[in-house]
């Protein structure tokens, strides 16, 4: 009785194949439409959500905002779709916002999203940007320290005149939205700034890494709003587009992310792990020769 | 000597912030103000030494022909960083073509690379499990756990799964969580008291 003939070259071309394979699966499952069965932001994601939504919402008429962005070029288009979602939300309520950053990735996201804003709108009176401020947390302790007059260009600003009238610095703001990543997140906002302006409030925008990070300051209410996860940003960004306007500043600009795209990689996930673990369980029952690598 | 000058410093530096953070005095507030704006003075200083450590060192090993595709590949990729931005006429970081080797360049790249560990976390799962198969496998059922409880459901299953993870984000991982940052935060204190106490040289 002869043994079926093994062929490693052809198993080896299919292990090869298989990344394409999945890049392939995951690029069709997220052109197909809303399925009934999913929901990215359900449940107790979209009661976190509204927390976002109701603090802007309550905000007084024209507030001054200011966004810190400080996201990671890595991790951004996690938290895009919420971010964008903020801002609208803001302009819909006809918040005036002044943007700044701390990090150099989070600075080259705050140009991006500045000509996005501007090319739909945003002038003068509605969004100046304070540019980027080298030195991290120090930063940070001595923007909250000093008046906020000039924009990047060393120019006179409505807002920042409107800010200057209530005769305050960073604490002149009704409030901080931290749009947060590795470098700059929410926890250094509390750390440094709420000791020194103790009546501004803070919320943020972070991807899930950092939310075991956020939950405690959230929960403590030094944080009024967290959209900390995938799903809590896309159920906050779906209310927001619910609500908003169809076209300017307040538009969300963007589809949420595809719910099937993610469990497909989700899925496929689980698969390659359950495949791996059985696959060395078996070879260890096997023996010794099965451990060999 | 130098080592005690250099922590006294720190402790004085450190000292007058938080004394500026506990006690309202403008003349506190000024100096602490002026050792803040030192520090930032000193991260730029940082930043840009360093950039310059970056190109006389690729400079220097792509002259001796050491790893000269590398090398080249640092030195093209900051010149196409710095240079739109600092060419004359440009209008610095927020010039078109600034932004258009963010949009074009470093986003996707970086997209990419973190898009990659998706991949090469499974593939490292599956060696590990060749290489030390037990403790692999507890941190792999972990991680398949998590995956689960995450699975964007819908309906009474869904909302069952999201509870599940409220409850495991809300009590393990913030149990494991604050402890490490109490660790921290001791070990930190214990290694500042070293530094004041001059114990720090001991070991040394």
């Amino acid at each position: 009785m002869t043994e079926p003939v093994r062929r490693p070259g052809r198993r080896r071309a299919w292990v090869g194949l298989a990344p394409l394979a999945l890049v392939a699966l995951v690029a069709a499952a997220s052109a197909l439409p809303q399925l009934p069965f999913l929901a990215l932001g359900g449940g107790p994601a979209s009661v976190a959500g509204d927390d976002l939504h109701v603090a802007i919402g309550g905000l007084p008429d024209q507030p001054l905002v200011l966004v810190d962005m400080d996201p990671d070029l890595g991790t951004y288009p996690e938290i895009r779709y919420a971010t964008r979602a903020a801002l609208a939300d803001l302009f819909a309520v006809g918040a005036r916002v002044a943007m700044v950053s701390f990090s150099p990735e989070g600075r080259a996201i705050a140009i991006a999203e500045i000509a996005r804003l501007r090319d739909a709108g945003a002038g003068s009176d509605r969004l100046v940007d304070l540019g980027f401020r080298s030195g991290s947390e120090a930063a940070l302790v001595q923007l909250a320290g000093q008046p906020i007059d000039r924009d990047v260009n060393g120019q006179a600003s409505p807002i920042l005149d409107a800010l200057h009238a209530r005769g305050a610095g960073l604490g002149g703001f009704d409030l901080a939205l931290v749009i947060g990543g590795g470098e700059m997140s929410p926890r250094t906002w509390i750390e440094q700034v709420e000791p020194r302006v103790p009546g501004l409030a803070v919320a943020a925008v972070t991807p899930t890494f950092l939310l075991p990070e956020m939950q405690p300051y959230r929960d403590a209410g030094q944080l009024v709003a967290l959209a900390g996860t995938l799903p809590e940003g896309v159920a906050y960004g779906t209310s927001v587009a619910a609500g908003g306007t169809t076209s300017g500043l307040g538009r969300v600009p963007e589809r949420p992310p595809s719910d099937a795209a993610i469990l497909v990689g989700m899925l496929v996930a689980l698969g390659v792990l359950i495949e791996s673990g059985a696959g060395s369980l078996l070879s260890g029952r096997r023996g010794p020769r099965g451990h060999r690598s | 000597m130098r080592r005690s000058v250099n922590a006294a410093t720190v402790a004085a530096v450190g000292i007058i912030i938080l004394a500026d953070l506990i006690v309202a005095n403008p003349a506190l507030g000024s100096v602490a103000g002026f050792l803040t704006g030192l520090v930032v003075f000193l991260a730029a200083a940082a930043a840009i030494a360093g950039s310059l450590s970056l190109v006389v060192r690729h400079g220097s090993r792509f002259a001796h022909g050491i790893d000269r595709v590398g090398s080249l590949a640092v030195l093209v990729g900051m010149a196409l960083v710095l240079l739109p931005g600092l060419a004359p006429g440009s209008s610095g970081a927020d010039a078109p073509a600034v932004r258009w080797v963010v949009a074009a360049l470093l986003a996707p790249l970086v997209a990419a690379i973190f898009a990659l560990l998706f991949p090469l976390l499974l593939a490292a799962a599956r060696r590990g499990l060749r290489l030390r198969g037990r403790e692999t496998a507890l941190m792999l059922t972990g991680a398949a756990a998590v995956l689960v409880l995450l699975l964007p459901i819908g309906g009474e299953p869904g909302v069952w799964l999201a509870s599940v993870a409220g409850w495991v984000q809300a009590v393990p991982v913030a149990a494991v969580f604050r402890g490490l940052l109490l660790g921290v935060a001791a070990i930190g204190a214990v290694t500042a008291a070293r530094i004041l106490l001059g114990a720090d040289g001991i070991d040394d």
